[in-house]
């Protein structure tokens, strides 16, 4: 029985893992494909811009001198002989200025287009437009006088043309995904049992790599694809030039007594900037030439130009005659790149779903990943699929709630414009999100503990689908300023629900992993949001990205409503009514605000930043790089690299503020790189470079380089932020958990703030980007002024004030212990006791440890006796007695630092007498885990007695006395175990004698059932 | 109708119905061999419309020419009466079209051609015949005829489709080009509008100092709606118009090379090189179809024409044209034509048919001959282009050369 259970679990395995892995690798292929259609149509949208041009430049030099269109002569042999030219364009037609038809070449039956492309006009010409039908694409450019616009000028072609150039390319992928997929299940589920005594997550790398290799044949056929895209317009307007030499040179006429044939070749060029040259070649000798130098040269290759040669030479003629036509090979990388660009932006969000899709497979399938490890206990297994099941919830709306914030800002511009309201309307439009948002988390999360978490997270999902659906018909002011509010309210209430639900659910060891859901679901739902909506309002417009975000989050909702478990209490043993909490928060706010210290970090560095990011990254900057003319899908990347910045940033900045301590230099070199990058967007980018040289280079250029320093100077600020106020003395007096929420509520002032004050910045001096380079100078001269008005930290880490009286953390578990001769150490798992815990649960255990055994340690002191310790730990480096014992103890600490059942921070005793370079590297290594502690202990005496400590506390909770025995009994244990040739030692022994009987004691440590302790050999 | 031409109608009544009966009979008697028919001597047709078209002569009338189609059907032929005032080629190459156009609609048809001579009284004869024979429509075939019927039968009960006519609206038979006359006639313009003819001739020779104009003086639609228009137009810009009007048509030949001799006399004040002068002739038949002589005096000063078919293969050309080609005009009036024959819509609700855009017409041979160079703007907008030979190369739009190639 238990044989066809393994067998049956093995094939759903196999199945789901082949599902998860078909789906995600379709989606790429898929996006991939959406991807090339819609680039590849754009580059036959810019040819036939390109063609369109030339006959609007020979229609309008007719138009402008005031004579009537349907007296144009040269239109009918010139839509002729292009129809020749090109066979992929099946009618070229001259509307008038009501969209009748005045001439028309090729099929008449096709008339003006009913439906236009959004945004998908070639950023190049503003004038021309796209249009199409079921059948057909339509390039429209207007036809002009002097005064106005009297018709048009419509080249169409079918659809299909394109579609199939693409589809041979991508359609074949599906196979090979679909392959691959059905070979990762049967991997999964022949290897399950391979699978489980990894220590790597074999699954998720293997499925990466296969994702990878997808990505690399979708990558591969994007960039042949675009390489040819790229080459498309020029190939035709050599082509069509070509067909309007042929009958010069057919009909043997003198190219002297027909004068303008030069201005043909050079019109080409100067209506297609890209081209390099173009060239009449007679015989290998240049006839004619855009460069007039170059007439009466041979023609030769030039290197680093594509060149398009068209034979004209007459039939039966031995002269050669041909027209050519070169472009550099840069403009074609260029191209492509731009491109690919777009896929890789697309590529990380779909590489987030598929991550999402294997978790998710994972939690449905009721178990971990078969690459996991097992765990024994059942609820912790059931905490963690819950974690799984509402993980997607959070991250999807995410995702939909970034798809607009490329263009959300511009698109409410406008309608506040056709309104013809007053333009400030659009920022206020904008704040209501986050005043909405702001204004509801407290009563949420009131909501959250008094209730359930559920409904409060259905109910916001249902809000936020209304705010979409608000969007979708807004026409009014009030519709976009409800929507925003109630999108602002709903994602709030999501918030709350989503942590509120994680607190209730997540076992101890999982909070963390709890937290990172939140952290996941912001900033990869931001990332592939922007991605995402960015190309596709490119497809549907706006409105239909709204329309398609209402609908996506009703079906997260029903999910939601399915999947997500219901839970009881989000914390039933603090039922504190909302007025209390209400007061509680009044209170902080009031001796927040009355703390200069804190007023200061949170007047010149948090507000300021959140203002920023509310008033310039999401309003101001999407607003103005519009105007500009950028893409929307620019920027969306543009947006995104901010938001990869922020987090490139944060992860490094943490670190290193947990190294260093000084957290105050990262918040003011934040502030200042702050409005260095608003500066060099302001100044540079978006102001007035664009009228010089190179101006556009430069430009892109100046707002990359001040995008990316924005983001990591926020990166700097935001994580970092937290800890600066937590160490604040002012924590002592209203605890570090209650100063951080209060701070977390103040400086959401910076939110609502923000687009309040750039739009109102705007009405003052209109909407330039100046507005950005001034604000810019205002963050940095706060950074400056918090550097002249704030103390420098006392203590090279960051929280050494904090309260002793409740510690925050607790041990959680023993990962490895390590004693021989030289070589002392012990590693713990420990877990703050919530998700908004110290950045160092480690120090304020060790500091109430202490403080149980009545030694009153500052713990400033305690920080300093630490610190002395680490460094005469590193004086002794080089006391290496033999390196194959240091070798070991090497692995042992690696192993120990290798600990991937979760991402809990560790706390590692050693004894520093006899460490090595290579401990106290790996020692460092732990450091920087997020949360994590060394803590160095002098003497081995020392080191024993706080390993009995340790292990009484793991034992005993907090619970025990002051005393729990001297080292004797383990030192007896160890000077047996050294006798013995040392090595590993695994003690149980002593704290289980003289602990008291729980009913929820842990098992003992058995070296067994530790993964680390059984990796570590002797 | 005036006094003279209702005297006259009693007899010519007698004569049409006659020449009709004859004609009738002459259709069912034998052939009579290879000899040219009687109507030769004034109308003409395309060669390749034959296969629709039978050709018969109306008993001995050499007026007189009835074609019907090939094309047999149910129900009485439609019956369509075609008002030439003279001999032209023009009329000939407009008629063609019309054939041509109403063979493609594949039905039973009978066209009567009748040239009047410019004589009221026949004219006349031929009002009658068509109101008591229930002709269906009358194409009115050049600016005269057009005139004439316009005079005598305008409000008559069979409708009327212009061909080859001048600009009606500048003749003052209707008053704009945005209705219709609210009569019987559907007016059909040969005209192109005289703004665009001077952009197109000042693009062709940037720097023009004088312009000869070409016309005979007794052509009241071609004096009317193209000379004068053209003389105003160009000496609004500042070029000195040279007004060149033969007296006597049938002695254009003889008159011509005075009238541009000094022509160029005054054209030499002010452009001794003659670099910056062109001649430029209006659509009067006596006038263009005297091309040889225009060429041989005129010397260096390219010869332009308002008529496309005056450039033509060999020598016998002019060096460009732009206008509106009677081919063009013709398939217009064909379309009006058949649409008014249909029912489609009423002859008198039809707007000015304008053909849009003109035509281009170049001879190398002939610009090579005077050294005269030809834009390549215009090159490339010619639908009718002769090489350095006079062959024609492009036709209607078309490379000849690749298809002769193909």
């Amino acid at each position: 029985m238990a044989e066809f259970v393994s067998v049956r679990r093995r094939v759903i395995d196999a199945l789901t893992m082949a599902l998860v892995a078909g789906i995600s690798f379709v989606l790429l292929v898929y996006i991939g494909f959406g991807e090339a259609n819609r680039n590849y149509e754009q580059f036959y949208v810019g040819k036939l811009t390109a063609q369109a041009k030339v006959l609007v430049n020979a229609v309008e030099s007719f138009l402008k001198r005031d004579l009537p269109l349907d007296q144009y002569v040269g239109f009918r042999p010139r839509a002729e002989r292009l129809l020749n030219s090109d066979k992929t364009i099946v009618s070229i037609a001259v509307f008038d200025d009501r969209n009748r038809p005045v001439f028309v070449s090729g099929d008449a039956d096709i008339g003006f287009l009913p439906h236009l492309r959004s945004v998908s006009e070639p950023a190049d010409d503003h004038r021309s437009s796209v249009r199409h039908d079921d059948t057909y694409l339509q390039v429209v450019l207007p036809l002009e006088n002097n005064r106005e616009t009297i018709g048009s000028i419509a080249i169409s072609m079918p659809h299909l043309l394109i579609s199939k150039q693409v589809e041979e390319r991508f359609l074949p992928l599906i196979p090979v995904g679909l392959a691959l997929s059905i070979g990762f299940g049967l991997f999964v589920g022949s290897a399950s049992g391979w699978l489980a005594r990894q220590r790597w997550p074999v699954v998720q790398m293997v499925y990466a790599g296969l994702f990878l290799v997808i990505a690399a044949l979708v990558v591969g056929n994007l960039v042949t694809l675009y390489t040819k895209g790229t080459q498309i317009k020029t190939k035709a307007l050599a082509d069509s030039l070509g067909q309007r030499m042929t009958e010069v040179v057919g009909f043997n006429l003198d190219i002297a007594q027909i004068p303008g044939l030069d201005r043909a070749f050079s019109e080409y060029r100067r209506l297609n900037p890209d081209i390099a040259a173009a060239a009449l070649v007679v015989d290998g000798t240049i006839l004619i030439h855009t460069d007039p130098f170059m007439v009466g040269q041979p023609w030769e290759n030039t290197r680093d130009v594509y060149e398009y040669l068209v034979d004209i030479s007459p039939r039966g003629s031995e002269r050669r005659v041909h027209i050519a036509v070169t472009l550099p090979q840069e403009i074609v990388y260029r191209q492509t790149l731009r491109s690919v660009k777009n896929f890789a932006a697309l590529f990380v969000a779909s590489a987030f779903l598929a991550s999402l899709f294997l978790q998710l497979a994972g939690s449905v399938n009721q178990r971990d990943g078969p690459g996991h490890r097992r765990v024994s206990d059942q609820r912790i297994k059931d905490d963690e699929r819950y974690l799984k099941l509402v993980k997607p919830v959070f991250y999807v709306t995410m995702c939909v709630e970034h798809l607009s914030y490329a263009f959300l800002a511009s698109y409410i511009a406008g309608i506040v414009e056709s309104l013809g309201l007053p333009p400030e309307l659009t920022s206020t439009i904008f704040t209501s999100y986050y005043l909405g948002f702001a204004l509801t988390l407290i009563p949420a999360g009131h909501l959250a503990q008094r209730f359930s978490p559920k409904p409060l997270m259905i109910f916001g999902l249902f809000l936020s689908a209304m705010s979409f659906l608000l969007l979708v018909e807004g026409n009014s002011i009030w519709q976009l300023i409800m929507a925003r509010a109630a999108a602002g309210v709903g994602q709030a209430m999501l918030f709350i629900g989503v942590q509120s639900f994680i607190l209730c659910v997540a076992a101890p060891e999982r909070k963390t992993q709890g937290a990172a859901i939140i952290v996941y679901g912001f900033q990869g739902g931001m990332i592939s949001g922007m991605a995402i909506g960015s190309l596709l309002v490119g497809y549907i417009g706006p409105t239909g990205v709204f329309a398609v975000g209402s609908i996506v989050i009703t079906l997260t909702m029903i999910y939601a409503f399915f999947a997500v478990p219901a839970i009881a209490n989000a914390a039933p043993t603090n039922p504190q009514g909302f007025s209390t909490n209400i007061r509680i928060l009044g209170r902080n706010v009031l001796l927040a605000i009355r703390n200069p210290q804190l007023l200061r970090v949170i007047a010149l560095i948090g507000i300021p930043a959140k203002a920023v990011l509310t008033g310039i990254v999401v309003f101001a900057l999407p607003l103005l790089m519009t105007q500009r003319g950028y893409r929307q899908e620019d920027i969306g990347q543009i947006l995104m690299l901010y938001a990869a910045s922020v987090v490139l940033a944060n992860e490094l900045i943490s670190r290193w503020v947990d190294r260093t301590g000084d957290s105050r230099f990262v918040l003011i070199l934040g502030a200042v790189l702050s409005g260095a990058g608003l500066w060099l967007i302001g100044w540079g980018g978006l102001g007035r470079l664009h009228e010089i040289a190179f101006g556009t280079a430069l430009e892109v250029t100046f707002v990359l380089i001040g995008i990316v320093t924005l983001g990591l100077a926020h990166g700097l600020i935001n994580a970092p932020i937290v800890g600066h106020v937590a160490a604040l003395p002012i924590s002592e007096h209203i605890g570090v958990s209650a100063l951080t929420a209060t701070y977390r509520f103040l400086e959401r002032i910076g939110h609502v703030a923000g687009p309040l004050v750039i739009g109102q910045m705007f009405i003052l001096v209109g909407e330039d980007a100046i507005v950005l380079a001034w604000s810019g100078l205002a963050i940095a001269a706060f950074g400056l002024i918090y550097l002249l008005f704030s103390r420098p930290s006392t203590s090279p880490a960051i929280p050494r004030r904090r309260s002793i009286e409740a510690p925050v953390g607790a041990i959680e578990d023993v990962i490895g212990l390590q004693l021989d001769s030289q070589h002392q150490a012990l590693v713990l798992a420990i877990r703050p006791s919530n998700l908004d815990g110290p950045p160092d649960p480690a120090q304020d255990i060790l500091l109430h440890h202490l403080h149980q055994h009545g030694r009153k340690v500052d713990a400033d002191q305690f920080a300093a006796r630490m610190d002395e310790a680490g460094k005469s730990a590193k004086d002794v480096s080089d006391l290496i007695a033999d390196r194959r014992r240091a070798l070991r103890f090497k692995h042992f600490l690696a192993a120990a630092c290798a600990d991937t059942t979760s991402d809990r921070p560790l706390l590692l005793v050693v004894c520093s007498a006899h460490i090595d370079a290579s401990g106290i590297e790996l020692a460092t290594w732990l450091d920087r885990r997020s949360g994590s502690r060394v803590v160095v202990m002098p003497h081995v005496q020392a080191w024993l007695d706080q390993m009995r400590g340790w292990l009484a506390l793991l034992s005993l909770d907090s619970s025990l006395g002051t005393e729990h025995g001297s080292a004797e009994e383990l030192m007896s244990e160890l000077k047996a175990h050294l006798n013995r040739g040392g090595g590993q030692l695994v003690w149980t022994g002593t704290a289980s004698l003289r602990r008291p009987k729980r009913r929820d004691e842990p098992p003992p440590i058995d070296a067994e059932h530790s993964p680390i302790l059984r990796a570590v050999g002797d | 109708m005036d006094r003279k031409c209702k005297r006259s109608l009693p007899i010519f009544r007698c004569m049409i119905r006659g020449l009709l009966l004859a004609g009738v009979i002459a259709s069912v008697w034998p052939a009579k061999g290879d000899a040219a028919p009687v109507y030769a001597g004034w109308f003409r047709h395309s060669e390749h419309i034959t296969g629709a078209w039978t050709f018969t002569e109306v008993g001995a009338d050499p007026q007189q020419v009835m074609i019907k189609s090939t094309v047999t059907g149910e129900g009485k032929p439609k019956r369509i009466l075609v008002l030439y005032p003279k001999r032209s080629s023009a009329y000939d190459i407009a008629m063609s079209k019309i054939l041509d156009v109403f063979a493609s609609k594949n039905m039973p048809i009978e066209f009567q051609v009748i040239n009047f001579n410019n004589d009221d009284g026949l004219g006349a004869e031929v009002l009658d015949l068509a109101e008591e024979d229930r002709f269906d429509l009358i194409f009115s075939m050049g600016s005269e005829s057009t005139a004439w019927l316009y005079q005598y039968y305008r409000n008559g009960d069979t409708p009327v489709v212009t061909v080859c006519s001048k600009d009606p609206v500048a003749l003052g038979h209707v008053a704009d080009y945005e209705n219709g006359s609210g009569t019987n006639f559907a007016f059909t313009s040969l005209n192109m509008p005289t703004e665009v003819q001077v952009a197109y001739l000042m693009d062709f020779m940037p720097g023009l100092k004088n312009l000869g104009i070409l016309v005979a003086r007794n052509n009241i639609s071609a004096v009317r709606t193209q000379a004068k228009p053209m003389q105003e137009a160009v000496e609004a810009k500042g070029i000195n118009a040279v007004y060149l009007a033969v007296q006597d048509p049938a002695n254009a030949k003889e008159e011509l090379p005075g009238l541009i001799e000094s022509a160029l006399v005054e054209m030499r004040k002010t452009d001794p090189s003659l670099d910056h002068s062109m001649f430029w002739i209006t659509g009067a038949t006596s006038v263009f179809r005297e091309i040889e002589t225009i060429n041989q005096y005129a010397g260096p000063v390219p010869v332009l024409s308002a008529v496309p078919e005056v450039v033509q293969a060999g020598d016998k050309s002019a060096v460009m044209s732009i206008g509106i080609s009677f081919e063009s005009n013709g398939y217009l009036a064909a379309v009006y034509g058949y649409d008014v024959l249909m029912g489609k819509t009423k002859a008198g609700d039809l707007k000015v048919g304008i053909v849009s855009p003109p035509d281009i017409a170049i001879n190398f041979r002939r610009a090579r001959a005077i050294g005269v160079e030809v834009p390549f703007s215009f090159f490339e907008s010619a639908n009718y282009v002769y090489d350095y030979e006079g062959n024609a190369v492009r036709l209607r739009g078309r490379d000849l050369t690749r298809n002769a190639g193909s």
